[in-house]
Order: structure tokens, then sequence, then C-alpha cells
């Protein structure tokens, strides 16, 4: 197992989940310099309408056969505003939180899994894209 | 896929861009983010996130984890 097998996994999900970044895909992921493949990062905004784009950054590393994201962020962002945002982060208790709307409040979320992510920002997408029609 | 890499210089400019745009250095922005957060109330989540991690990882690679860990457990008894 290196990043790079978790970087394509990354990749695949994003081609089937018609998430679009605004780079190629091979510049959205990097191993750390010396890591033998064993440490990485991802960094992207990842277009779902021309009003609205999810951001993905995840810290990882190989743990036995599989990967750990030490620091994940997934936040979705309409007409520049933040919607939402999913953190795993160390330095806050609790590690795994969310905040709702511009709000630094933390909410606690349990850890989440990017598809689940992905797809519930498609689903709040629909209704905010609904909502501006019907303004 | 084709490989790409950093390091801690490659980082190190990403943090020289946050502390442009935000106006305070990042170890400011580090003691702020794991406290009441007052002083980077103007950095919006999102950025405070990809902050503290970029952060994280140069403190790492840079070695200042290891040497700050070494000062704080050699801490002069008074």
């Amino acid at each position: 197992m290196d990043v790079y097998e978790y970087f394509a996994t990354r990749e695949r999900e994003c081609r089937e989940l018609s998430l679009v970044p605004d780079v190629p895909f091979d510049d959205l992921f990097a191993e750390e310099r010396g890591s033998n493949g064993q440490r990485g990062m991802m960094w992207a905004r990842l277009g779902l309408t021309e009003r609205a784009y999810l951001t993905m950054l995840e810290t990882v590393v190989v743990r036995g056969t599989g990967i750990h994201r030490e620091r994940y962020s997934y936040y979705l962002i309409f007409d520049e505003e933040e919607v939402w945002g999913y953190d795993r982060d160390p330095k806050h208790h609790p590690e795994e939180h969310m905040h709702e709307g511009t709000s630094h409040d933390r909410k606690h979320s349990g850890p989440v899994v990017f598809k689940d992510i992905a797809e519930q920002a498609w689903e709040r997408v629909s209704e905010l894209e609904e909502l501006a029609r019907e303004q | 896929m084709e490989k790409r890499f950093y390091d801690a210089s490659t980082i190190q400019r990403v943090l020289e861009d946050l502390e442009r745009g935000y106006g305070i250095s990042s170890s400011e922005f580090w003691s702020a983010h794991a406290g009441d957060g007052m002083a980077i109330k103007h950095v919006p989540s999102v950025h405070r996130q990809a902050w503290a991690a970029f952060y994280e990882t140069w403190l790492r690679l840079s070695g200042s984890s290891f040497s700050a860990r070494i000062e704080r457990e050699l801490e002069p008894v008074t």
C-alpha cells in the first residue's frame, strides 16, 4: 500500500461523483519527499456547479495495509460563502466536528468519509440552486 | 499518475502566502487556532484548516516540532 493507491481511489470517486477539479487530477495530490510513498497530502477545489464547489484537504499516512487521515477538511462553498464544513483537527475538541454556515462553532460529527460528504454536497447544492431559481 | 512532491520549502511558500494575506505569522495563527480564535476571527474556517494542516506539516518537516518538544521538556526547574 502506498499513497498513490489511495490517491487513485479518490480520483475515481471524484469522477464517479461528477466532481470537477480546477486543475488536472495529478496536481491535487502530492507525496511527502523522502517518505517512500508513505505520506502525502491532497488539496482541491472540486466544482459541482458554476456557483458551488467542495474543498478537499487531507494529510495522510500509510498504517499497516491501510491509510490513516491525520487531518481532513471538506467544505461546501456556494457563491463564495461557506455552507458547511467537516473537519478532523487534532488541535480541537471534539476532534471530528462540523461547522454550519460561516460560524466557527463546532458540533460533534464523528468521523466522516469523503464519498458521503460529496453526496451530501450534491443534495444541498440542488436545494440551494432551486431556492436561487425561485427568487 | 504523475508524481508530485512536497517538502519543507514548498510548504513554506504556502505559509508565506497565508501570512501575507491575513497579516499574521504562522506561529501567531497556530496559537490562536489552538486557543479562543479571537486573533483569527477574520480567517474563514476553510482557510484555518488548510493553514493548520500546512503549518503542522512544516513544523514536522523542518524539525521545529522536535526542537520545540525538547525545549519544553528541558525547561529549567525554578
